[in-house]
């Protein structure tokens, strides 16, 4: 099997436009109103939040980490954000304190993963509980912020289009990639990123900067977080920190695995991101055009994320080196 | 002697003195209607506990509030657990205080099937046991709550008077999570009630989880989908706010309306009728379910009936609220709650 796969000279983001390129033609074919500007747009604009959300973890979990708050630190940091907001305070002012407050604990969490040594996996599950309660305790103290104000320039954020076609968070999913491309081809950062991931030992070595750098990766996904939750709230008018229990951690984990970013580091970029996004798009427009229930909806995910994981376990399979370093 | 003598007159008077004077409230007798003795009697050392889904939302907040008026103005003990949205925690919360017994176990649950059997370990531990607005298929001593089938019903009549002549009479239904009650039992009731109405089609059921951006994303592309779509029947305006959003964006608020449900909060409810975000609301009043479980509990910590052997249930009256009938007085916000009012 393995050797197949190999001998296939397909990547898995090749294998994942692939399919998606399947999936369009075929729902094109049989779906009415699928192959639409508008349907494809709202299909882009229904992932869009996902994907950057997927991009703060694509850079994490190419640095060989985890990021299992960034739904809990999205809710709660812009949830106390908006609280501040309805309480009075300058939108600007709680924005900013929202924010800092979110860069700190992305950094929190970084400190514990590289000077205190906490595995990333344990470190970020606990502190997305922590986050939980202290938000709950202490930052925002209802399940639900409704914002009914109307938030103007702001507001378009969410429910804006650019020249009245393009849906503002699309725009904002690809500014973003494109700014997360950059650093990560084109920088210096972004080369210690992946030396880190490919070779935490190795890396260290060759002088890279591993413990800040690993402080750094956090804070560029709590922050990114921070703005996808900004994002979600103005195209829905509401926080809701029930998110915080959800699946959708999970979800974004999906995204980064379909597209081909191998959990044991140092592989993968943007772009795979952008495919594994897709893919999950096209499937959610998909299933709803089709008016799938939604237990069957989770089988399909689920088997899908199933499949992901055991094709990038035969594409890179465990060698030498993960079993001396064990995964994530 | 002389002296033993002053100290007993002096002590006797003293007595007196205190009797007659600074706490004679305390030696007055209040008039005995029969049962005053009794009303005050019951609610000492009680002990209320409730297991709401979540402490933290419009609803639950609302009935903490009314509760704990009662327990401060009754002397009864009111504890809450918060089991924080998962059914497991809540599960646990419930076990525990099994265990320690109090006179009456108020809980709300998610799931309509996961406490079932916990219900009837309560109650064969011989505690009184209240279940809030959704109602697991065994009977306790009490339910008091929205009647979700006649909710999908009536919201179902909603579609009928706006989808009629002129419309395409699309509908599409957003549930929350498929096990919740209002979702098992509403949807049955929107479906039982357009069943034979030939002018009204189903075009999709989905379900949004109560979660506002999920509503956001399926309504976005059943708009597209279906542009002549006639109107979204959803199950709880804190979801259904995502799906109105959407159809916002897509510029179509004039053509497909929103038809939802809600406890009447000010701002996720009457807020949005005004807005033009909701068409039509279906207000199951927390406002109302608050004094009566304040009241059912009253009765129950008087009486101490044998745990569920008088099951009784207090349905919440629905009342429709629209963009033509919404008054300043409709909803009503946590702090009025508070305040008693």
């Amino acid at each position: 099997m393995q050797r197949v796969l190999r001998g296939v000279s397909l990547n898995q983001e090749q294998m994942v436009l692939a399919i998606s390129a399947v999936l369009f033609v075929l729902f094109s074919m049989t779906l009415d109103g699928f192959l639409q500007v508008p349907n494809l747009l709202s299909l882009l604009q229904n992932v869009s939040i996902l994907g950057i959300l997927a991009i703060g973890m694509a850079i994490v979990v190419i640095g060989r980490g985890i990021d299992l708050t960034m739904v809990a630190v999205m809710v709660f940091m812009v949830g106390w954000s908006f609280s501040l907001y309805l309480k009075g305070m300058e939108i600007g002012v709680a924005l900013g304190l929202g924010f800092l407050l979110a860069v700190a604990v992305g950094a929190l969490n970084g400190f514990l993963i590289a000077y205190v040594e906490i595995p990333a996996i344990f470190a970020t599950l606990a502190m997305a509980t922590v986050i939980s309660g202290l938000g709950r305790f202490a930052l925002v103290d209802t399940d639900t912020l409704f914002i009914t104000q109307d938030l103007g320039l702001l507001g378009q954020l969410g429910a804006g289009r650019l020249a009245g076609i393009i849906p503002m968070p699309v725009i904002s999913l690809l500014v973003l990639s494109l700014l997360a491309y950059v650093a990560l081809k084109f920088t210096r950062y972004g080369a210690f990123i992946y030396a880190i991931g490919d070779n935490y030992l190795a890396a260290r070595n060759n002088g890279t900067p591993n413990r800040p750098m690993t402080v750094l990766m956090y804070a560029i996904s709590a922050a990114v977080a921070f703005a996808a939750g900004l994002i979600m709230t103005t195209t829905v008018s509401t926080v809701d920190t029930k998110l915080a229990y959800s699946a959708l951690v999970y979800d974004i984990i999906l995204v980064v695995v379909i597209g081909g970013i191998g959990l044991s580091g140092g592989k993968g970029s943007i772009r795979n991101v952008l495919s594994g996004t897709l893919l999950i798009g096209l499937l959610l427009n998909g299933m709803t055009i089709m008016n799938i229930s939604y237990s069957v909806q989770s089988i399909i995910k689920g088997v899908i994320l199933l499949l992901a994981i055991i094709v990038d376990s035969l594409i890179n399979p465990r060698d030498e080196q993960t079993s001396q370093q064990g995964d994530i | 002697m002389k002296l033993g003598n002053l100290r007993k007159t002096l002590v006797l008077a003293g007595l007196v003195c205190a009797a007659v004077g600074l706490q004679s409230p305390a030696f007055a007798q209040r008039p005995d209607d029969g049962l005053f003795g009794l009303y005050e009697k019951a609610f000492e050392g009680k002990r209320v506990a409730f297991v709401p889904i979540s402490a933290g939302y419009d609803l639950t907040q609302g009935w903490i509030a009314a509760l704990q008026r009662d327990a401060d103005r009754l002397g009864y003990k009111l504890q809450i657990r918060d089991p924080n949205w998962s059914i497991d925690s809540g599960a646990q919360a419930l076990e525990q205080f099994i265990a320690e017994k109090p006179d009456i176990l108020i809980f709300q649950n998610n799931d309509m099937n996961a406490y079932t059997k916990l219900v009837q370990r309560a109650m064969a531990a011989g505690i009184n046991v209240i279940q809030m607005n959704l109602k697991t298929p065994v009977n306790s001593d009490a339910f008091i709550g929205g009647d979700w089938y006649r909710v999908g019903a009536d919201e179902a009549k909603e579609a009928i008077r706006l989808c009629g002549k002129g419309t395409s009479g699309k509908v599409a239904v957003l549930q929350g999570p498929v096990t919740s009650p209002p979702s098992l039992l509403g949807v049955a009731g929107i479906e039982d009630t357009l069943k034979d109405i030939s002018n009204i089609t189903i075009v999709a059921n989905q379900a949004a989880d109560w979660d506002a951006s999920k509503a956001h994303s399926i309504a976005s592309t059943l708009v597209k989908q279906h542009p002549d779509l006639c109107a979204f029947v959803g199950l709880w305006d804190n979801q259904d706010v995502g799906a109105a959003a959407a159809i916002h964006e897509a510029g179509l608020q004039d053509k497909i309306k929103v038809i939802t449900e809600g406890g009447g909060n000010e701002k996720s409810g009457c807020d949005n009728i005004k807005n033009g975000f909701f068409a039509s609301y279906t207000k199951v009043d927390t406002r109302d379910q608050a004094k009566q479980l304040a009241a059912v509990v009253e009765m129950l910590l008087q009486t101490h009936p044998r745990p569920g052997s008088q099951p009784f249930g207090l349905y919440t009256a629905d009342q429709r609220l629209t963009p033509e009938t919404v008054t300043e007085k409709s909803c009503w916000t946590v702090e009025q709650i508070q305040s008693g009012n």
